[in-house]
């Protein structure tokens, strides 16, 4: 090796450091003894009898039955004896022992491919080409990442090798060969030897090519033979933005996904959406549903649980790709549960290795994260003076009319606060109650294959100390996934994904809420550092009745704690019977166990619970699934017929257990003492049982054609309705492989897809809904301390059913010039039988029934564009996604169609769900400074009253988007790549509630002497004189409760956005100065996530996490700033 | 051959799976009684009658009551605007009252939940059955009563406009299928016939001696004393007063320092309570009217006309449920202690036992009856036997040529039952609607709504808003109230 001075110097700084030889070391100890399992035979096996027979014979034969390559030079195979060979099913290494017996030959084995070499040292052996030189180099990819098992081979000689783990091949060629570099998944390059002794080759990913396979749940399936319509994102892009779930990240990736934030709590579990809301159960009937490996994994059913469906455990370090199945051929086969669409996750796995030395993979990054509160601002002191002085004046005028300024000036004197008192401070509660968070992240993994074994494993720790105060969050996430060929007909593939999750927050939450409730003119800390206890007693204290929120956020004082443990394991199988037939069986057993606490000291003199409390819940989950099938593949000349048929079952169990107690002793947690308050108590249990079944045909490549049928049955449902039928057609028409366009340079891709069929949908029920039932009464609520029971709040419904979506869907895929990929999808889906607790009249004296009702449309159209900008030494690749969604009611049963007196969000035929029905609001009256509201005369012009009871009642707008989606660009130049994510929604309005839940009921111009109001957004001014042209009504110290409980589009914001979502540039060191240290990959990058939004919404974020409307409790979303380290040894 | 028999048990281990699934589908409840079984066997129907007074005691039901009856009258004042907010003291007290307003809402939907509950064990129960499910569907009938009469004073105009053909509310007199929507709400009279005959059954049915915690026939007729004073018929209203006054060997006025205490128990102990709600001690779950009073936002003070009225006489024994307290602006009002239970124990104050009827309150509705029938001197002998259980003696009490300054006897038993029955229940709303009287208010800081109003029985807003789901259309079209 020749070592050069600037080399020596980086050999030193990228020498690994202790820990990491520690790690190493640890981590090859561990997977030493996994690997032990793998010594054995080969798994590929040969039966063939002959005699007489030529090497080169043999090897075609070997080709031919076992689909390995044999890779060996002309000459020297030609020159080896002839044989008598006589094998039944032996195995390869046995035939290659056999046929290379007294042969100057040798023989290594690579993933699919068989090297024949001398058996001898090149130089004791005569040269059989003199001139032969020896070239050598390293392959890596477009991000410098070593590509091991590329195929090298002489053009027009049966000769070659293989890379090997760190991408490094050594060759014998003659000066005039030419080299053909190859790999799935990358284009072959091609090099003239020209002399050289030095090659190294960068691959170019082929983007078709790698978007041949798509995981569809049950199976693999090749992109052109699919008739749905679906999205991929590969784990590698889910990375970019830093956060503990992977939820959050697909926001803007894919058209027709909609993800809704959750806010900045590191716990909180984004809202998803596929194609519209189609169902009328709140958030969690529109869920979609999540499979992971290839097993269904159910993430609603965890009641108490905060943020404990597994999908949430799953680190995004771990995720291969995440596919996002959306019309009903792709769905079907997942049928009753997959109207809402169906996200399909695969987890990492070592098989995808192409052989070599273990890869071991860190990462690190440390994010710091600053809350963001958007257009919203509360008023500061000099504001919220002023605004009281107006209330006041304002009122005293109108009960005074003829009194002057100066007796105006004289009352106010005696009824305002001192100014220079309240004056004194100006406090931003809003800052004082949050912090800059601060992320730590880590992950370490290791992968590897053998002939016959794989393996994965990856370790994740996250640690964060979010923006609110009192919170923390930890987790501690190990996944390990191997496979196992001991014969070539049977696979083992075994997973495990355990996690720990200790989190801590305030426990009363009001702590982050109240904070909009704190006046400017008041401050939290004594002068000594120590917090004012605020409230009742506390002197020059001006937010009266309220305690200081942040008092209670002392260490110690009252929190909640929560530790979620989840394991869940899988055990699959799969068995080939012949060449046709497989059958394969997949389980999985997920346990959740979850206990929380909630604490309140009695020494927080400010909890409101002078005896303090202390409660704690268990909660235990467990969730198990099979899924057993029988699949065949059968090929006729041009015909291709395969499919599945099979059965899946799956039960959750969720148990609750707590308690809570009064009067406790102060730092004990126990539920002994004190005075008991009673047990919470509750069992859930589900079941769903499905025959599934699947046949896909097609003709040359060019004609396809699917079929589905799967029946469902659950314990949701009455006995005579339990089970549904789901099936569904598709078929697709590969235009680009006709003859006619076959070779044509521009339209690489052209095909055409169709698909019709139905999903069912049962999330908007509970458990036990087909049941009437009675509850005992818990704790203090029994009277006289006797036992009682209850009728249950919702009436039996025996009739149940399932809930059931027809989609269909035209799709139209297009390539061109092989850089620019566009996918189109066009559907339209119904929704009937529509789930919905129904409200019963209050005098029936239960909440509601559950019932089949009314039918809901969502059409639409999905667009998806892949362009490879620019491609060479400067890569630019955008990728465009977007997707319009019209949501309709089109008709309900047993709801009458009239519409609330004082408005509301409706759902109503001909309208979106949750259409926003109300009163235009019409801005101040310039005389009176009364607000004013518009009325439609019967001659249709509009004027406006200042009595609300005589404005009209309108359709005003709807909270469903029409448009979503995001845009990517990524550029790269010489390992330095920036990427930009954006993400849009348009079209809906959003209560902007947080201003309303300040005041309550009363309107928002009650300046009330003791709370805090918001400042007017940008550009709305209020009423202070007459004449005034004013949005905001004159204040008053009572408001306009005569406007209360009236829906108006005062506080209704456009909530439309454009928000720049992530940055990230991330710089590669160069290859040849990791190949001195022997590191395979070592990135640094640095990202920025929710940079800035575009909005005229004046609330927090117009993202409000599926809700209609804004609320106070609300986690404000953050801004972050990470910088991470990425390796691979 | 070997092979294949592997490759049978491979596909047949499944179908046993198969087997064993599909019986899991059918999944029932697991900590909680199907309705049908709930209401079979004299067990369930205890529980479920246990149940029932359970909701009775729901903090949505009658504590909701105890606001919506209490802040609208004369008894009390306001300490501030809405410091510290919130619908239910501002609403009630200011008579600002809209038809989505939490307090009446949770009210009306508690009370019928209340009868479904009821309902459902009535007609569990035949009227064959022995005398111990007897009992329970007496008291079952009982607590149908008190639900509808909370219902009635609260949504319905009093008896006395119109003769009770006011809309009332909606009768339902037994278990129907829970979509099926009542037409309209059935009159004030209608409601009342109803109770009367319910009350009527109830007496009879209740054979079994009950502690006061619970229904009895005692109960029944108390509460058919109170019904009868407020329909104008004044000798029943006496004859049922009259039965429980002549069970002196059940019922007596508690005296001296246990009539001081008396709202500090849960009321186990004395005997003049004939039906009480009873808590517990130490398990904080009543709050009733004290929230309003006592805790931290001591919204509601005693008002300055009441003060007077109690200040009248000295030595009067009812002082002794009143107390000084600094609210939040510093400045000190008078609060009732009547909803503070055992204070020594109950640190955290928020236990109480509401005696809903005590046997006071019978001499006090005969002193009235008699009182509108011209009997003064019976009425005004009921008045002096309430005056000298408080202490009063001499002077203080009432003779008919010594009315103390009352125009009449009918004044003199008000003005009396104001003082004994202040805060409980909404008494005091009853006896001005029942005599057509206005509720003044001379006081109150301006500026606070509600401060200085006098509002007339016929105000449309002495009674409140059936809740907006009932009359909008989206569940049923009822009848709202003007």
């Amino acid at each position: 090796m020749k070592i050069n001075a600037f080399n020596l110097g980086m050999l030193r700084l990228w020498q690994p450091n202790k820990l990491l030889l520690i790690m190493k070391l640890v981590i090859i100890i561990f997977i030493a003894s996994l690997m032990q399992v793998s010594a054995a035979g080969f798994a590929q096996r040969l039966t063939y009898s002959k005699k007489n027979v030529s090497l080169e014979q043999v090897f075609q034969e070997i080709e031919r039955q076992t689909g390995f390559q044999v890779l060996y030079s002309n000459q020297k195979v030609n020159d080896a004896k002839k044989l008598n060979v006589d094998f039944n099913n032996s195995n390869l290494q046995e035939v290659m022992e056999f046929c290379l017996k007294n042969q100057p030959l040798t023989y290594k084995i690579e993933q699919k491919t068989i090297l024949i070499k001398e058996n001898a040292p090149v130089s004791q052996v005569k040269p059989m080409i003199v001139s032969a030189i020896v070239l050598s180099g390293r392959i890596t990819d477009a991000k410098n990442q070593p590509l091991a098992g590329v195929n090298i081979a002489v053009k027009g000689k049966r000769m070659g090798v293989i890379s090997d783990s760190e991408g490094r091949y050594s060759i014998r060629v003659e000066e005039s060969d030419i080299l053909m570099f190859s790999m799935i998944g990358f284009k072959t390059q091609e090099f003239a030897v020209k002399g050289r002794q030095q090659l190294n080759v960068t691959l170019q990913e082929d983007i078709s090519q790698l978007e041949q396979f798509v995981v569809t749940g049950y199976g693999k399936k090749k992109i052109s033979e699919l008739t749905g319509a679906m999205t991929t994102v590969k784990g590698e892009e889910l990375k970019n933005v830093a956060s503990a779930a992977i939820i959050q990240n697909l926001k803007g990736k894919m058209s027709g996904l909609i993800v809704s934030d959750p806010g900045g709590d590191p716990n909180a579990v984004a809202s998803l959406n596929v194609r519209g809301v189609g169902s009328l159960g709140g958030n969690a009937s529109t869920q979609p549903l999540i499979v992971i490996d290839g097993l269904i994994q159910d993430l609603t059913n965890i009641p108490s649980v905060s943020g404990a469906g597994n999908i949430i455990n799953l680190s995004p370090n771990d995720v291969e790709s995440v596919t996002l199945l959306k019309d009903a051929a792709s769905t079907s086969l997942y049928g009753s549960r997959a109207a809402n669409g169906v996200l399909v996750i695969t987890t990492k796995a070592g098989s995808g290795m192409k052989g070599g030395k273990p890869q071991i993979s860190l990462e690190s990054n440390f994010s710091w994260e600053n809350p963001v509160f958007g257009n919203f601002r509360m008023m500061n002191s000099t504001e919220r003076y002023d605004l009281l002085g107006q209330a006041y004046s304002n009122d005293y005028r109108n009960l005074n009319p003829t009194k002057t300024d100066a007796e105006v000036a004289a009352y106010l004197a005696t009824v305002m606060p001192n100014r220079e008192d309240a004056l004194s401070h100006n406090t931003d509660w809003m800052r004082e109650g949050y912090r800059t968070g601060q992320i730590q992240r880590y992950n370490l993994s290791l992968m590897g294959a053998s002939e016959k074994f794989s393996y994965y494993a990856g370790g994740t720790y996250h640690k964060e100390l979010p923006v609110a105060i009192t919170d923390k969050f930890e987790r501690y996430g190990l996944r390990i996934n191997t496979e196992y060929k001991p014969t070539g007909k049977l696979t083992i593939n075994t997973g495990f994904n355990g996690t720990f999750s200790p989190l801590q927050n305030s426990g009363l939450s009001s702590y982050r809420t109240a904070l909009y409730k704190m006046m400017p003119w008041d401050y939290p800390k004594n002068s000594d550092g120590s917090y004012r206890l605020g409230g009742v007693n506390e002197t020059n204290w001006y937010t009266k009745g309220l305690f200081n929120p942040l008092y209670s956020t002392q260490k110690d004082f009252n929190y909640r704690y929560d530790k979620i443990y989840v394991a869940s394991a899988d055990a699959k199988m799969a068995y080939d019977f012949n060449s046709w037939l497989s059958f394969s069986t997949a389980n999985r057993i997920t346990l959740t166990s979850a206990k929380n606490g909630f604490y309140i000291d009695p020494l927080d003199l400010a909890s409101g619970r002078p005896g303090g409390n202390f409660s704690r819940n268990i909660t235990q989950n467990l969730n198990y699934i099979t899924s057993n099938i029988l699949s065949f593949n059968q090929q006729f000349g041009l015909h291709e017929l395969k499919g599945i048929a099979g059965f899946e079952f799956n039960n959750v169990r969720n148990e609750v257990t707590g308690g809570s107690t009064n009067n406790i002793t102060s730092g004990l947690m126990s539920l002994s003492q004190g005075t008991f308050q009673g047990i919470i108590e509750s069992i859930n249990e589900v079941s769903f049982l499905s025959y599934l079944s699947e046949a896909n045909y097609s003709y040359d490549n060019k004609y396809f054609l699917s079929g589905s049928f799967r029946r469902d049955g659950s314990s949701k449902f009455g006995a005579n309705n339990k089970y549904g039928n789901f099936y569904s057609v598709g078929g697709s028409w590969t235009v680009s492989n006709e003859a006619f366009l076959k070779n044509n340079k521009i339209l690489t891709n052209l095909r055409l897809r169709a698909s019709h069929g139905t999903t069912g949908n049962a999330d908007p029920v509970g458990a036990y809904s087909i049941y009437g039932v009675y509850n005992y009464v818990t704790g203090t609520s029994q009277y006289d301390g006797k036992s009682g029971i209850i009728p249950g709040s919702n009436d039996n419904n025996p009739d149940l059913h399932w809930e059931v979506q027809r989609m269909n869907n035209l799709g139209l895929n297009i390539g061109l010039w092989s850089r620019i990929n566009l996918v189109v999808d066009l559907y339209d889906k119904a929704n009937t039988n529509i789930l919905r607790t129904v409200q019963a009249p209050i005098t029936s004296g239960v909440t509601g029934v559950v019932k089949n009702i009314g039918k809901v449309s969502n059409k639409g159209i999905e667009l998806d564009l892949n362009s490879l900008n620019i491609d060479g030494k400067l890569k630019w690749s955008t990728n465009i996604n977007l997707a319009f969604n019209r949501n309709k009611v089109l008709y309900l049963t047993d709801v009458p169609s009239v519409l609330p007196s004082t408005g509301g969000y409706v759902t109503a035929p001909g309208y979106a769900i949750g259409t926003i029905y109300g009163i235009v609001y019409k801005g101040a009256d310039p005389d009176t400074g009364k607000p004013s509201y518009e009325v439609l005369n019967e001659n249709g012009s509009r004027s406006t009253t200042l009595n609300i009871k005589d404005a009209t009642l309108q359709i005003l707008d709807s909270q469903q988007p029409d448009f979503s989606g995001g845009i990517s660009n990524s550029i790269s130049y010489k390992g330095i790549t920036l990427s930009v994510l954006a993400n849009f929604i348009t079209g809906l309005k959003v209560n902007n509630d947080i201003r309303g839940y300040i005041f309550g009921p009363l309107e928002i111009d009650g300046a009330s002497k003791t709370v805090n109001n918001t400042a007017l957004p940008d550009g709305q001014t209020r009423w202070q004189k007459k004449g005034d042209q004013a949005f905001a009504p004159a204040a008053s110290l009572s408001g306009y409760p005569e406007a209360n409980g009236y829906t108006t589009t005062r506080f209704i914001d456009n909530a439309s956005f454009f928000r720049i979502r992530n940055i990230r540039l991330t710089y590669d060191l160069p290859s040849r100065w990791l190949d001195k240290v022997k590191i395979g990959k070592a990135a640094f990058y640095i990202a920025a996530d929710n940079v800035f939004t575009i909005t005229k919404f004046t609330g927090l974020d117009p993202e409000v996490g599926g809700g209609n409307f804004e609320n106070a409790a609300k986690y404000p979303i953050n801004r972050k700033i990470t910088l991470g380290l990425n390796m691979v040894l | 051959m070997r092979l294949k028999i592997h490759n049978y048990i491979l596909l047949l281990l499944p179908l046993l799976l198969l087997a064993a699934c599909s019986e899991k589908l059918d999944l029932r409840p697991e900590t909680s009684i199907d309705t049908d079984k709930a209401l079979t066997g004299e067990t369930n129907l205890r529980l479920a009658t246990s149940g029932n007074y359970s909701m009775l005691n729901d903090g949505d039901y009658i504590t909701a009551y105890f606001h919506m009856t209490e802040s609208p009258i004369d008894n009390v004042e306001a300490t501030s605007v809405f410091d510290p907010g919130g619908t239910r003291q501002y609403g009630a007290y200011s008579y600002v009252h809209f038809p989505t307003m939490s307090n009446s809402t949770r009210f009306y939907t508690n009370a019928y939940k209340l009868i479904r509950g009821v309902n459902n064990v009535i007609a569990a129960i035949p009227d064959n059955a022995p005398v111990s499910l007897l009992q329970l569907k007496g008291e079952n009938i009982f607590l149908r009563a008190v639900a509808y009469q909370s219902l009635i004073k609260i949504f319905g105009r009093p008896y006395i406009q119109g003769n009770g053909n006011n809309p009332g509310v909606v009768i339902l007199d037994q278990p129907t299928p829970s979509l099926d929507r009542p037409a309209k709400r059935q009159t004030v009279k209608e409601v009342y016939d109803f109770m009367i005959a319910d009350l009527l059954k109830a007496e009879s049915l209740m054979t079994v001696d009950n502690s006061n915690a619970f229904a009895t026939k005692y109960a029944a007729q108390a509460m058919l004393s109170s019904l009868y004073l407020n329909i104008g018929n004044n000798a029943k209203a006496i004859e049922y007063a009259d039965k429980l006054i002549a069970m002196s060997s059940k019922f007596t006025l508690v005296q001296g320092d246990a009539y001081k205490s008396y709202f500090s128990t849960n009321h186990s102990a004395d005997k003049e309570t004939i039906f009480c709600i009873k808590n517990l001690d130490g398990t904080g779950g009543g709050f009733y009217y004290y929230n309003q009073s006592y805790t931290v936002e001591k919204f509601a003070a005693v008002s300055a006309p009441f003060w007077a009225l109690l200040n009248e006489t000295t030595g009067d024994l009812r002082k002794n449920f009143y107390k000084a307290l600094k609210t939040a602006d510093g400045t000190t009002w008078n609060f009732t202690t009547k909803f503070v239970q055992n204070p020594a124990v109950n640190t955290t104050e928020k236990v109480s036992s509401p005696a809903i009827y005590r046997l006071a309150e019978m001499y006090l509705n005969r002193a009235e009856a008699n009182a509108k029938l011209n009997n003064g001197q019976l009425a005004l002998d009921d008045v002096n036997t309430i005056r000298r259980r408080a202490g009063l003696t001499g002077t203080d009490l009432y003779a008919l040529g010594s009315l103390r300054g009352r125009s009449s006897i009918l004044q003199v038993v008000l003005d009396e039952r104001r003082l004994e029955f202040a805060f409980e229940g909404g008494q005091r709303r009853d006896d001005l609607l029942r005599n057509n009287l206005p509720m003044i208010r001379t006081y109150g800081k301006p500026g606070v709504p509600g401060s200085n109003i006098t509002v007339q029985p016929t105000d449309p807003r002495v009674i409140y808003f059936i809740p907006l789901n009932e009359t909008n259309g989206v569940t049923n079209s009822l009848e709202q109230n003007p």
